[in-house]
């Protein structure tokens, strides 16, 4: 939709116009904001994120090679952003308990309120490690295939493939041992 | 399929309609990007580092191969076979 407009503001930018990148920034900010509240619930965390996102995204924009949709390239860096921020804070793990849930545990899932919803997926997943987290988080919450993953990662089909197997089992576990089920 | 995953995806199916915040970062972004293209590369202390290193080391290899030379030849003088005249 965007696709020659992108183009024309990208190589504006490159040739030194900082407005075109301010125009970019507005188009895609909202998918962006989007995607990076996956990785935190909080708002000031996710803003930071969002920020990251388009920075990193300004100082590698010459590697863009437009063979897809900017946001898509953008979604990349997002992606790996939103990781590095997981892998960073994984040494001072912290997540709600599940027990939090209650108002959820009395609800059920067809009329669970899509926040509650989310909030209660969000620590659920956050349990698991970094990797794991992002497959799921991707597969659930971004409706990503497989390959998607895999490409956004620069992991191996095959590989990516395994991992979310895996990741599916240590889900399994951990809502086992957090009686998931019987909070709905 | 396992009644978890069921749950699961019910609650993903949900969470993806939820509402976002709203917000805007883009004079945030520009602020940042001007901020690190203002400051220097910092690279220029490295190369002076470099170079004077650089300069260094061909002064003492220089000199190590004169001390080498200076300390190799009187070992050389005592390891080479004897030149002196038989005796019988």
């Amino acid at each position: 939709m965007f696709v020659e407009t992108d183009l024309k503001d990208i190589q504006a930018c490159l040739n030194g116009d900082d407005e075109a990148y301010r125009r970019l920034v507005q188009r895609y900010e909202q998918q962006i904001v989007r995607l990076m509240w996956r990785f935190t619930r909080d708002r000031t965390e996710c803003e930071q994120l969002v920020q990251d996102v388009f920075v990193d995204a300004y100082f590698s924009l010459k590697s863009y090679r437009a063979q897809g949709p900017f946001l898509h390239w953008l979604s990349i860096i997002a992606t790996r952003v939103g990781y590095r921020f997981w892998k960073q804070r994984d040494r001072s793990r912290q997540f709600i308990s599940l027990e939090d849930f209650d108002v959820a545990a009395k609800t059920d899932t067809d009329t669970i309120d899509a926040t509650q919803a989310a909030d209660v997926l969000h620590s659920l997943l956050a349990r698991l490690h970094p990797d794991d987290r992002l497959i799921l988080t991707l597969m659930y919450f971004e409706e990503c295939s497989i390959e998607e993953i895999a490409k956004r990662m620069g992991w191996t089909k095959a590989g990516t493939k395994m991992r979310a197997m895996r990741a599916r089992g240590k889900l399994k576990k951990i809502a086992e041992k957090e009686k998931f089920l019987e909070k709905f | 399929m396992d009644k978890i995953f069921d749950i699961i995806e019910k609650l993903a199916q949900k969470a993806r309609i939820e509402a976002v915040p709203q917000f805007s970062v883009s004079n945030r972004v520009m602020a940042q990007i001007d901020l690190i293209e203002r400051q220097p590369t910092g690279l220029w202390p490295f190369e002076i580092f470099a170079g004077v290193s650089a300069v260094a080391a061909s002064i003492v290899v220089f000199f190590s191969i004169q001390a080498w030379q200076t300390v190799f030849n009187p070992l050389y003088q005592l390891l080479s076979p004897y030149q002196g005249v038989s005796l019988w």
